[in-house]
């Protein structure tokens, strides 16, 4: 009797540790996992948003070149990363507007998107900027 | 008996507590903490790049350049360019709009200092010209005095002026232009209406460059209007055209 209940005890204490090591091992696996995945997502969302609050450009000419009937937008960016931005026209009192353009600057470039439009002198034309990165920059034109 | 049984109870509860335990300091280690100081390096990346980008808004916004075009020569069809920094950071020119047409360089102006330099290959179609200056932080700087024209191969030169500038925390002044010579019959005075707070500027100009000119400030102190201009009272004005720009500046500081 006695050496039988040894040899059980023993065992049962391998099968024991063994199932504890296997759940524990499992547990430990998961946790890692997550971690990682929780990290990268918390380092790629605080990037991101770091990326978007420091974006910096500015509308740095607008102007129409009457001999091959384009509206010119030259855009600079100074902030420390490159940009991707849609170029949207509205010309007041026209319709229809010319179709957005896209535009991307890397970090302290200069770019520019050309219009194919006919316009006159004292047409108003306004130029919305919109960085892929939810940031807005406006500026208005007349035509000399 | 019984208690033997007991004993061995004990016995296997402790191991799995132990390898429980470990595995638990294991998680611990290996995957909360990395993760913890993963997200804290994160924010603190956070921080210090929102600091920079502050930091720059800043030097931004404490950029003051004044922009002077005039032309070469009437004929020749260059520029000459002028900018004078007021501020007390130094600005990184990159690009000059002439019209429709960009100059890209790279130019340093210190604080205090004065860059000149001649533009050519300019545009030549007749019409206004607007200087505009672009600097690396993002400023767009306009040309300070008039604009230019070109009309059939020729420049049209801006009109002369003397600028007083006048730093100010708080009050109200007077200043007065004459010209010495008894040939010009100029004289200007002006004064703010009511007590600025902010640094006041005042163009005045002139019919021509070939003279000297006299600048007078006062500031009102109760109701007493008092030279501050230190040493004669009064600061003597003279064009050096085409080498220096059309306006000429005057500092004046006007206390507190």
């Amino acid at each position: 009797m006695r050496r039988r209940a040894a040899v059980s005890e023993v065992i049962s204490a391998i099968v024991l540790s063994g199932v504890v090591l296997a759940v524990g091992g499992a547990l430990w696996a998961y946790s890692l996992g997550a971690a990682t995945v929780i990290s990268n997502e918390y380092v790629n969302d605080t990037l991101s948003i770091v990326d978007e609050v420091t974006e910096r450009f500015i509308i740095e000419k607008i102007f129409y070149d009457a001999t091959n009937s384009k509206l010119v937008v030259w855009v600079y960016n100074y902030g420390d990363q490159g940009i991707t931005a849609d170029v949207y026209v509205d010309i007041v009192d026209f319709t229809p507007d010319p179709s957005s353009e896209n535009l991307k600057i890397a970090s302290g470039e200069h770019g520019k998107v050309k219009f194919a439009v006919n316009l006159n002198a004292g047409d108003q034309v306004i130029v919305n900027i919109y960085s892929w990165r939810q940031n807005n920059v406006q500026d208005q034109y007349t035509i000399p | 008996m019984f208690k033997t049984s007991i004993q061995f109870h004990k016995n296997r509860r402790g191991m799995a507590s132990i390898l429980g335990t470990l595995i638990f300091i294991g998680i611990l280690f290996s995957a909360i903490i990395p993760m913890t100081l993963v997200m804290k390096q994160a924010d603190n990346i956070y921080t210090k790049k929102i600091h920079e980008r502050e930091a720059a808004d800043e030097e931004k916004f404490d950029e003051k350049l004044l922009v002077y075009a005039w032309p070469n020569d009437p004929d020749n069809g260059l520029l000459n360019i002028n900018l004078r920094n007021t501020g007390y950071i130094e600005i990184e020119v990159i690009r000059i709009w002439v019209k429709d047409k960009p100059y890209n360089m790279s130019r340093t102006v210190n604080p205090s200092k004065t860059d000149q330099f001649t533009l050519s290959d300019l545009p030549t179609t007749n019409g206004e010209y607007q200087v505009r200056v672009l600097t690396s932080r993002g400023n767009m700087f306009h040309q300070s005095d008039n604009s230019l024209y070109y009309t059939n191969g020729v420049w049209s030169t801006p009109d002369f002026g003397i600028t007083v500038y006048i730093t100010n925390d708080q009050g109200r002044y007077q200043i007065q232009v004459d010209c010495l010579e008894e040939s010009c019959p100029y004289y200007q005075e002006w004064e703010t209406g009511f007590t600025e707070h902010i640094d006041v500027i005042k163009t005045f100009y002139v019919d021509s460059y070939t003279h000297t000119y006299r600048v007078k400030v006062f500031k009102r102190f109760g109701s007493v209007w008092t030279n501050i201009i230190e040493g004669d009272g009064y600061i003597d004005v003279t064009f050096n055209w085409p080498i220096d720009p059309p306006l000429e500046y005057v500092y004046i500081n006007g206390g507190s």
